[in-house]
Order: C-alpha cells, then sequence, then structure tokens
C-alpha cells in the first residue's frame, strides 16, 4: 500500500509539473485528488488492512493528499501571477484624465447657510419656527410697536396686496406668535424669505433672507446679547471675527443696535463694500421693547429678552466674497453648482 | 446730513480731533458716514493778470499771463468772461485738488496752448453758485492764500446716516448733537438762549389755524428788513453744508434751521393778502414752489394760504410768488411744528423731499423749539439784515408741552445693560445729556427729548454713553432644555437632501409672477393675489404654482447645460373661501434629459423622494390627467395620489407652453403639494426582514389593450400573490401592429417568489405563479 502512494505520489508530482495552464491542472488536480481521484480511491481501499497497517498508511495517505494540494495551490497562483504579469503595459492609461464625475445636485446655498445657523442655534437650545410669508398689518407691524402712522406701514417700501395682505418686511412677524404660544423661558429662531418694494440692482433686491432669533427670560441684558452675538460670529466664520455693536434704531427694540464686521472682503484695509470704513453692517439686534413683550402677553416688569434679524444674504455674501445679490434667485446652475 | 466741526466748537470749548470724533460718535450716537475737509485749498493763491488775449484757437477761451509771485509767472487758459490786466483772481496751482466740482488740477495742453493752472470761479472754490465768470478779488496781495485774503476758514464736516435716527428730530441740528457730543465727552455743550422778543404793542399779525390737528404750533411775526448778501462767515457756514447763499435773509431761516433742527420759513410780506390761513388745500388747488415747479395739490395736503391762495405747502416748500428776493422790504417771519406723518406723506405723494421735510418727518418734533429757533432768527436779522419787528408775535400753541418725569430704578438699569456703572456714573452720564437728576429715582426729561418715555430709554442713554464696547459679554445661563423639534421643517430637509442625492439642484425663484407668463401658462389669473403697488410688471401678481418661474430657470440653463434636474421647495400664495389669504408650501422639480423618458424620470425622481419620506409605495396611485389641462402634456402626465387624497402632478410640460416660452428641449417635472406630501410621511419606517431562502424568479408576458394601465394589472398580480411575491417589475413593453395588434402591447413581467419560511418547492411556485397569471390575465382582457 505504502508502495502504490509512492508511484502516485511520484506520478502526480510529475503532471502537476507538467500541467501548462489553469485548466490541465485541474485535470490533474481531479485525476489524482478529485472524489474519484486515484488518491481518494487508493485510500478508500484501507478499510481492508489490519490495525498496525492502517497506522503506517492513514498518517502517510494524509500527508499526501495535503502536500499535492499545496502543490496544486502553488502551481494555480503561479498561473495567475504570469496572466497578470504585464498589466502594467497592457492596461497602462494616462492617469491625468479627468474622472467621470456622479450626477449630483447641491443644495442652494441660502439653504446650506441656513441649516448651518439652525445648527449653531439648536445646539444653544432654540427651537425652530416657521411663520407665513404673506402676513397681516399686525404681525408685520401692530404687534411690533409700530406707530399707526410709521412709514413703514405706507405702501413705499412695503408690497401690498389687494386683499389688505402684506409681504411680510421682516421674519420678526414671528415674536408676537411664538411669545404667545410659550411660556418663558423662550428661546427660538425664525428663518425665511422676506420682501422689500425696491428696485433691484446688483446691491438690491426685494426678495431676501433673514432669521430672526430671541430670547426671553427673567434677567436678561444687552450683555447676554453681546455674548449670544460674539459666538454665533465665531460658529459661522469658524475664527475670531473683530466686531462691534453700535446704536441702531427700530421701534421694536430699545436699544436697538446694529452689529458690525471687519470687513472680510478687504480685511479692514478699506474697499468699495464696506465704503471704506473698514466695516460692515452685518445684522440688526436689540433688547425686545417692552410694548412688544406686552402685546404677546409677557410681562415686562418680569422678564426681558434680546432680538435679532441675521441678514442671509448678506453673510453669504461675506463668507463667498459675492458681489451680486441678485445671482441667489436667478436659477443659474453655473453659480449654484459652485457651492 | 452734514454737520460742522466749526459750528459744533461754537457750543463746545474743547479740542476735538475729527477723526476720533467720527468714531466716537459712530459708537455712541449715530453712524458718520465720511469726514470731510472743505474750504479753499491752500494751494489756491491770488494772482495778478499781466496779460490777457483770445485763445488763437477758440472763441470761448482766452489765454492769460498770470503772476503769482514776485519771480513767478504762469500761462492759464481760462474761459467765461475775460478779465483784464490788474485784476486779481484765484489760481489754482498744478496738484490743488478742488473738492467743490471734484477736480484735480494738472499741467495740460487746452486746444494746442499749454496751461499751467487754472483760475477759479465761484463755483469750482465752493463759495458760491457762479460759473460764468472767474472770480475777480477785492482785497488780497499776489501769492497770498485765497481762504487767507477772504476769511474764509477751512471746516470739517461730519457726514451723517441720519436714517437711523428718525426717534431723534433734536439730532437734526447741530444744538442737539453738540449736547451729545458734548456728553460722550464729558463737557457738556454751552447752548446760549438767543435774547427774547421785545414785548412791544404793535400791530397784531392776522393768522388762524383751522387745521388745528394738523398744526401743534403755528408762530410768526413781520418784520422790515433791509436784504443783501450774507457776511463771508455765514456764507461759509452754509457752503460747508452744501447749501448755497442767497441772501441775507433766506441764509439766516436756513442757518437757523441747521443750527435748532427747526425749519423757519420767510414770506414776502407785500406779496401776500393777509390773514394767513393754515388749512387744507382743496383738491386740485395749484401752487409753484420756489423751484418754479407748479404742483396740484390734494386734499389732505397742509398748505399755509393768504386770503387768495396757497403761499407755501406746510413744513415742505414756499411759494415762488412770495420769495424773498432782494425787493422785499417786510417780511413775516415762521416759526411752526407741523404733524410729521402729514408732512411725509406730503412730501411722498408730490415727490418733493426738502431739508425742512425730513426734519418734520421724525417722529414729533418739540413745539418748544420754537421759543428757540424764532428769537434766535430775529436777533441775526436785526445783526444782519438791520431788521425791525413791526407787529406783534403771533403764537398758535394750543397745548404746551410741559417737561416731563421717569423713575429710574438704578439696580434694573445696571441688571438690564448688565454691567456694574455705579450711581454717580449713571447720574452724570444723564446730567451730561442734559437731563435733570436730583438724588432721588426721578429724572426730569426735556421737552426736546421726545423720545425718553419710560425707564427702557434711559437704560439705553445709560448703555450707550457708558459704550456698549464696555459692557462685558456673558452668555445667558438657563435649563439646559432641548428644544422642541420642527416636524414641518424635519421633512423640507429630508425632502431637499433625497432630490439633491437624485442629482437635482436648488434653486430659488421669486415669490411673483408676470400676468404674461400666467397667461401663457393657461393658468387662471383671476387665482393669483394682486399687488398694489409693484415697482415692476414682474411683481404684480404673486406665484400661485412654482411652475412659472422654474420654467423661466430652464429656459436660462439649458443655453449652457444639454442635462440638468432643478427643484424649488418654497411658498405660493392665493385666495381662499371668505377672501383668505391661503399659503401651501409646494415642492416642484423639472428635468431636462434629451432622448431619455422624461414621463419615467420624473416619476422615479418623485418614487424616490416618497421611499426617503417614508411613504410606501402601495399608498401611491397615478390617475390619467383629466382633460382641459393646458399646461401639462395631455398624454404623458399623471395626477397622483397617496393615501387617496390627490397631492400633485408628475409627467411632462406641455411641449406647446415649452414653445411659447422658448424653451427648445422637452421638459418632465413634479409638482407636489408639501403640506399633504409631508402628512403622508413616516418618521421610523418598518423594517423588512430580508429571507435567507432561495428565491425563484419567473417571467410572464401579458398581451393587452393599451387602455388596460400596468397599475392594475400589478395590483391584480400583488393581491393574488400575497406575500410570496418578493418583488415585481415591468421589464420589457413591446408595440408591434404585425404581432401584438392594433392599439396592443405587450408586457412583460418578472416576478420574484420567495418565502420568509422555509424553500419554496416547485409545486409550490407553480400553485402560486398559477394564480397570478389568472389574475393577471383576468385584468389585461379589460
Amino acid at each position: 500500500m505504502l508502495e502504490k502512494l509512492k508511484q502516485i505520489e511520484s506520478a502526480a508530482r510529475a503532471e502537476i509539473e507538467k500541467a501548462g495552464d489553469e485548466n490541465a491542472l485541474e485535470t490533474v488536480r481531479l485525476a489524482y485528488l478529485g472524489r474519484k481521484g486515484k488518491l481518494p480511491l487508493l485510500l478508500r481501499g484501507m478499510k481492508d488492512l489490519s490495525d498496525e497497517e492502517k497506522r503506517a498508511v492513514g498518517p502517510a495517505g494524509n500527508k499526501l493528499r495535503q502536500d499535492l494540494e499545496s502543490l496544486v495551490a502553488a502551481k494555480s497562483r503561479e498561473f495567475l501571477s504570469r496572466k497578470y504579469q504585464d498589466l502594467a503595459r497592457r492596461e497602462k492609461i494616462d492617469v491625468t484624465e479627468p474622472g467621470i464625475p456622479p450626477e449630483y445636485g447641491e443644495l442652494h446655498i441660502i439653504t446650506q447657510t441656513r441649516y448651518e445657523i439652525e445648527e449653531i442655534f439648536k445646539s444653544m437650545g432654540y427651537e425652530i419656527t416657521s411663520t407665513p410669508e404673506v402676513d397681516s398689518e399686525y404681525y408685520c407691524f401692530t404687534s411690533l410697536n409700530f406707530p399707526a402712522d410709521h412709514p413703514a406701514r405706507s405702501d413705499w417700501d412695503t408690497f401690498k396686496l389687494e386683499n389688505g395682505m402684506i409681504p411680510r418686511v421682516h421674519t420678526s412677524t414671528a415674536q408676537n406668535r411664538v411669545m404667545k404660544t410659550r411660556k418663558p423661558p423662550i428661546r427660538a429662531i425664525n428663518p425665511g424669505r422676506c420682501f422689500r418694494n425696491e428696485r433691484t440692482d446688483a446691491r438690491h433686491e426685494h426678495t431676501f433672507y433673514q432669521v430672526e432669533g430671541f430670547y426671553v427670560d427673567e434677567g436678561v441684558s444687552i450683555a447676554n446679547l453681546a455674548a449670544t452675538m460674539s459666538e454665533v460670529l465665531y460658529q459661522v466664520f469658524k475664527k475670531k471675527i473683530e466686531h462691534r455693536l453700535r446704536p441702531g434704531y427700530f421701534p421694536f427694540v430699545e436699544p436697538g443696535f446694529e452689529l458690525d464686521i471687519k470687513c472680510q472682503i478687504c480685511g479692514g484695509k478699506g474697499c468699495p463694500v464696506c465704503k471704506y470704513t473698514s466695516w460692515v453692517e452685518l445684522w440688526p439686534c436689540g433688547m425686545i421693547h417692552p410694548n412688544v413683550l406686552k402685546e404677546a402677553g409677557v410681562d415686562p416688569e418680569k422678564y426681558s429678552g434680546f432680538a435679532f434679524g441675521l441678514g442671509l444674504d448678506r453673510l453669504v455674501m461675506m463668507r463667498y466674497k459675492i458681489n451680486d445679490i441678485r445671482l441667489f434667485h436667478r436659477g443659474d446652475l453655473r453659480f449654484l453648482k459652485q457651492f | 446730513m452734514k454737520i460742522s466741526l466749526n459750528w459744533i466748537r461754537d457750543y463746545i470749548k474743547a479740542d476735538i480731533d475729527p477723526v476720533d470724533l467720527a468714531r466716537q460718535m459712530t459708537m455712541h450716537i449715530v453712524e458718520v458716514e465720511d469726514v470731510i475737509t472743505t474750504g479753499i485749498p491752500p494751494s489756491v493763491v491770488i494772482g495778478e493778470i499781466i496779460e490777457s488775449k483770445s485763445h488763437p484757437n477758440s472763441d470761448q477761451l482766452q489765454v492769460a499771463q498770470v503772476k503769482i509771485s514776485a519771480d513767478k509767472i504762469l500761462q492759464i487758459v481760462y474761459g467765461g468772461v475775460a478779465v483784464k490786466a490788474g485784476d486779481k483772481v484765484p489760481v489754482a496751482t498744478a496738484g490743488t485738488c478742488l473738492p467743490a466740482v471734484n477736480l484735480t488740477v494738472g499741467e495740460r495742453s487746452l486746444r494746442g496752448v499749454a496751461s499751467q493752472g487754472m483760475i477759479c470761479a465761484q463755483d469750482e472754490l465752493g463759495i458760491g453758485k457762479d460759473h460764468s465768470r472767474v472770480m475777480v478779488l477785492e482785497k488780497g496781495e499776489v501769492g497770498q492764500r485765497v481762504a487767507e485774503a477772504l476769511s474764509i476758514p477751512g471746516d470739517t464736516v461730519l457726514e451723517i446716516e441720519n436714517k437711523s435716527i428718525p426717534h431723534r428730530p433734536d439730532l437734526m441740528g447741530h444744538v442737539g448733537m453738540a449736547r451729545e457730543i458734548g456728553a460722550i465727552m464729558g463737557t457738556p455743550a454751552v447752548i446760549p438762549a438767543p435774547a427774547p422778543l421785545d414785548d412791544a404793542k404793535l400791530p397784531d399779525l392776522k393768522v388762524s389755524v383751522p387745521a388745528q390737528d394738523a398744526v401743534p404750533r403755528y408762530d410768526a411775526v413781520m418784520l422790515e428788513v433791509n436784504v443783501g448778501s450774507s457776511p463771508d462767515w455765514l456764507r461759509a457756514r452754509l457752503a460747508s453744508l452744501g447749501i448755497p447763499a442767497i441772501n441775507n435773509v433766506v441764509d439766516i431761516t436756513n442757518y437757523v434751521m441747521f443750527d435748532s433742527g427747526e425749519p423757519l420759513h420767510a414770506f414776502d410780506a407785500d406779496k401776500i393778502k393777509l390773514p394767513i390761513t393754515v388749512r387744507l388745500a382743496q383738491a386740485g388747488e395749484k401752487i409753484t414752489t420756489i423751484d418754479s415747479k407748479e404742483r396740484e395739490l390734494k386734499a389732505t395736503h397742509l398748505v399755509i394760504a393768504d386770503t387768495d391762495r396757497p403761499i407755501a405747502i406746510a413744513g415742505i416748500m414756499g411759494g415762488k410768488a412770495s420769495e424773498v428776493t432782494s425787493e422785499t422790504k417786510r417780511v413775516v417771519l415762521e416759526a411752526a411744528v407741523f404733524y410729521g406723518p402729514g408732512v411725509w406723506k406730503t412730501s411722498r405723494e408730490i415727490g418733493l423731499t426738502t431739508d425742512a421735510s425730513i426734519r418734520f418727518s421724525k417722529k414729533a418734533l418739540d413745539p418748544n423749539i420754537v421759543d428757540y429757533a424764532l428769537p434766535k432768527a430775529v436777533e441775526m436779522l436785526k445783526e444782519l439784515a438791520g431788521a425791525k419787528i413791526i407787529s406783534n408775535r403771533y403764537s398758535h400753541y394750543p397745548r404746551p408741552v410741559q417737561h416731563w418725569t421717569v423713575d429710574l430704578d438704578f439696580n434694573r438699569a445696571r441688571k438690564f445693560i448688565g454691567a456694574e456703572i455705579v450711581d454717580e456714573e449713571i447720574r452724570k452720564i444723564l446730567r451730561n445729556l442734559g437731563l435733570e437728576v436730583g438724588e432721588g429715582s426721578a429724572i426730569t426729561i426735556p421737552t426736546y427729548r421726545t423720545d425718553l418715555t419710560g425707564p427702557e430709554d434711559l437704560y439705553e442713554e445709560i448703555a450707550r454713553t457708558y459704550g456698549y464696547d464696555r459692557i462685558p459679554k456673558k452668555l445667558p445661563v438657563g435649563e439646559l432644555r432641548p428644544a422642541t423639534e420642527n416636524v414641518e421643517l424635519h421633512w423640507e430637509r429630508v425632502a431637499r437632501e433625497a432630490l439633491t442625492t437624485a442629482g437635482q439642484s436648488e434653486v430659488y425663484t421669486y415669490s411673483f409672477n408676470d400676468r404674461k407668463t400666467i397667461e401663457q401658462l393657461g393658468l387662471p389669473l383671476q387665482d393669483h393675489l394682486k399687488v398694489m403697488n409693484a415697482l415692476s410688471p414682474e411683481n404684480e401678481y404673486m406665484r400661485a404654482s412654482l411652475i412659472p418661474n422654474l420654467l423661466g430657470v430652464v429656459r436660462l440653463n439649458e443655453a449652457n447645460f444639454n442635462k440638468f434636474g432643478i427643484f424649488e421647495l418654497g411658498h405660493v400664495y392665493y385666495e381662499g373661501e371668505d377672501k383668505k389669504t391661503i399659503e401651501e408650501r409646494m415642492l416642484c422639480g423639472m428635468l431636462i434629459m434629451p432622448g431619455e423618458d422624461l414621463f419615467k424620470h420624473a416619476k422615479g425622481d418623485f418614487e424616490y423622494l416618497a421611499m426617503r419620506l417614508g411613504i410606501p409605495r402601495k399608498s401611491l396611485k397615478y390617475r390619467p390627467l383629466e382633460t382641459g389641462n393646458a399646461t401639462f402634456h395631455p398624454g404623458q402626465a399623471a395626477l397622483v395620489e397617496a393615501f387617496g387624497e390627490a397631492i400633485g402632478y408628475v409627467g411632462r410640460i406641455h411641449p406647446q407652453v415649452l414653445r411659447s416660452l422658448g424653451i427648445k428641449n422637452e421638459v418632465g417635472f413634479f409638482d407636489i403639494n408639501f403640506e399633504k406630501l409631508s402628512v403622508a410621511a413616516t418618521v421610523i419606517k418598518g423594517f423588512v426582514h430580508i429571507s435567507e431562502y432561495p428565491s425563484v424568479a419567473r417571467d410572464l408576458t401579458l398581451t393587452m389593450d393599451e387602455k388596460v394601465s400596468n397599475e392594475d394589472v400589478e395590483w391584480a398580480m400583488q393581491e393574488a400573490g400575497g406575500d410570496l411575491i418578493k418583488q415585481l417589475d415591468l421589464i420589457d413593453i413591446y408595440r408591434d401592429v404585425a404581432k401584438v395588434g392594433e392599439g396592443k402591447k405587450a408586457m412583460t413581467y418578472r416576478i420574484i417568489y420567495q418565502s420568509h419560511a422555509k424553500t419554496l418547492t416547485d409545486a409550490e411556485v407553480e400553485k402560486v405563479h398559477s394564480r397570478v397569471i389568472e389574475a393577471a390575465g383576468r385584468v389585461a382582457k379589460g
């Protein structure tokens, strides 16, 4: 029996060695190691042997099978590596040729920035609210302490619809609605589209975007407002931005402020965008006027609050150095696909 | 608005650095937009004409030899009236910058003759309007600076952004601005009170004020005057604000307005017929104003009238006919306070904004300002125009305004501001602002501070004077309560992200439509809300659909891209029942893909969106379009239903619409009511178990009539196959008259059977498949 194993071994080794390709190798493998191959057939005959012979032949047979299998595997690897050995030459390309881009779409740059702003405020516990774009005179003006004959109520700066409604001039329309339906502490931002009746040019647009925000609680101070604005600027620009609060006037805040930042276009050296002042007016803010709180059912004796009207368009223009505000609504994919 | 620093220095005796002041004012009061140095530049000197001849190549020009110093003679070409040898003229030497005409003088050649400087006219030096001739100076030496010879000092002018101080009429004059500047510098302004009007027994000036509500105060007095020109210092003051000098009387009324903030007017008393009436105009009444324009008035416009006609539009401009001229002997000097919003409205309606109207249009002007402005003007008229009062002072002031008090809680002020400002500093700040502060909490407010009515107004005064930049920043402290999620906005985000993943780009379009596009699209005009005061026809209607503007975007982009997808998630507006304004969010997408099946791509994008929103595919149905829709392709568009409710449309835009809008490509679209779509959306989708047992695929081809809908066939198969159908796809549609017949289609479906419980035997698959074939066949037969 051992003698027969030796014969199989030498014949198999010779044939494996001789095999010229993967198919020939497989034929050899099947002939010796397959279910009906020479080695399994021989080993199946072991059942007729004595125990002593079995102990000698068994291990020898198993070892032979392993040796042959690894020999076949080594030969097979050799074929595979030979198959691809001149791949570098056969399939050589110019790696500087362009890639094929996927079909991709982009969110509008104002949406992207708005989402970023939303995340910043969410992380500070602000709720995000949404209110109508076409609203009543009450929410646009009356609830915000605009006197009955304030010029803004007239139809020169404000679009007026035939049915008396107003495409909102600011997102501050949310203040009364949101405060009325909640109890302090109230932290909310209200992003959205606003309208102003003016002719358009590179710097003026009748349609623009604001993120109204407000915080109402006991003891809210100007110091709180200043710190929150600083924090938001840092989060938006991802770096310390030199900024300042200076007096501004709006009927629904007292005191009112303009938040200015160092011009990001020229770095404060002076340019047409900052009108050579090195500062750019970014957005207005202020302490909510007690009449506004009262009108919304919040006791101004007990609570105070701050509010701001972050201008998204201006922010995006500053961040990406965009010089024509009308690009936002033109729908030109050559512009939109850049972001 | 311009503020002259020389003027401010009349009231504040302290060193003022213009640039530092501008910064301080911006931080504490109001933004200073520009700091301008005015006056005649030092490089403009007196020259003596040695010789002046006609220009060889021009009839209008002269060539002069001008001596500007003992040893320097310049050749200068000049225009206008010729001057003669010996005349002294202002010469701007090369390099001089003349701000009045925004010109830098250089050495150059004019029509072939070299010119080494410029001989100036009044307007070029900014000291008058005359441009017709060069100035001939009466005094001064050759080489002397013209500014010095004419005693016209230079000034620094601050340009103020006065739109941001509508609540501060007191800041619309130098007196009020000086008070503020004094307060921030800690050197209170000193404003000398003018001498009160003499109380002599003189004839009454006849005035009546029927328009009581619109006129809180009306004072007037008649004077004899000698009209002449104003002294140089007064002309220079006005010039630095950009106001031309006219004559002493008019210049004084202007001066007092820029000083006090109270507009004054002088009428030629011999050109009006007393009594004066302050009344509303009659509709259609006309007046020619000083600017020589005839203006037609409405019945809401307030006028000053004599017995015959209006002589001024109240608070805006006087009439040409009663203008003060060099012939004027007697004037009626008026100082009044008119109702601001009325003046503002009139000014907008007649299209005339003046320095006076701007001041009245601010929040309520303090009527007591008249008691400063009128005596001040009279004092100056006496001094500079030899004036004599010849009537009693008329005064209409039915409800005199008294000062008032505001109670200030110092601790609350500190808490509100968030800074530890000690009591003494608070008192000092308020005192410097002109407020009366005693030991207690009552603060007395002078009447010119009409804006200070409550404690929060005082918090502002304290904080801004103290300095906003000195308040230490401190983030708010509160409960760490997470914000309530806004579900509406959540679905917007999911939808936007889904569509961009599907390759579509988000666009924004205006909320407005123009009439023409609405009509071209066949949309009903009466469904659109109309804008009353649109500045251009493009903004005449509020959009009731996103489609018109998105088609505009398609047209723009097809010039640059041959394949693209866009979408907008925006609001539309229309009038609902009871004239109620309805506002809804719509989601509209458009596709251009030449050579592709646009219907299938648009529908596919929508189905992907629905999947991302967790809307089960089985809850969506597509109905053929009802007839009569002019916007969509009649054969390739569908009404979409979710859970049995119509939510929008998907398919192709009607080619006729596209051609009429000049769009070359065919366009696929979906237009979905986002309010309804998000109602159908689900927050947490169920998990579908993945079977580990083998699946079996069977194909089935059925020939059916064109009018049989695929959806019905699929539904029948789904129902018959039940849970064992793992997937069902339409893999081929074959149309061939010869092989399948006229009006017929051969539909091939691939059905994949799989069980979650076991390996299906051939017999089991056969059993269910034959049920499916039978059900499908029934539907296919119609």
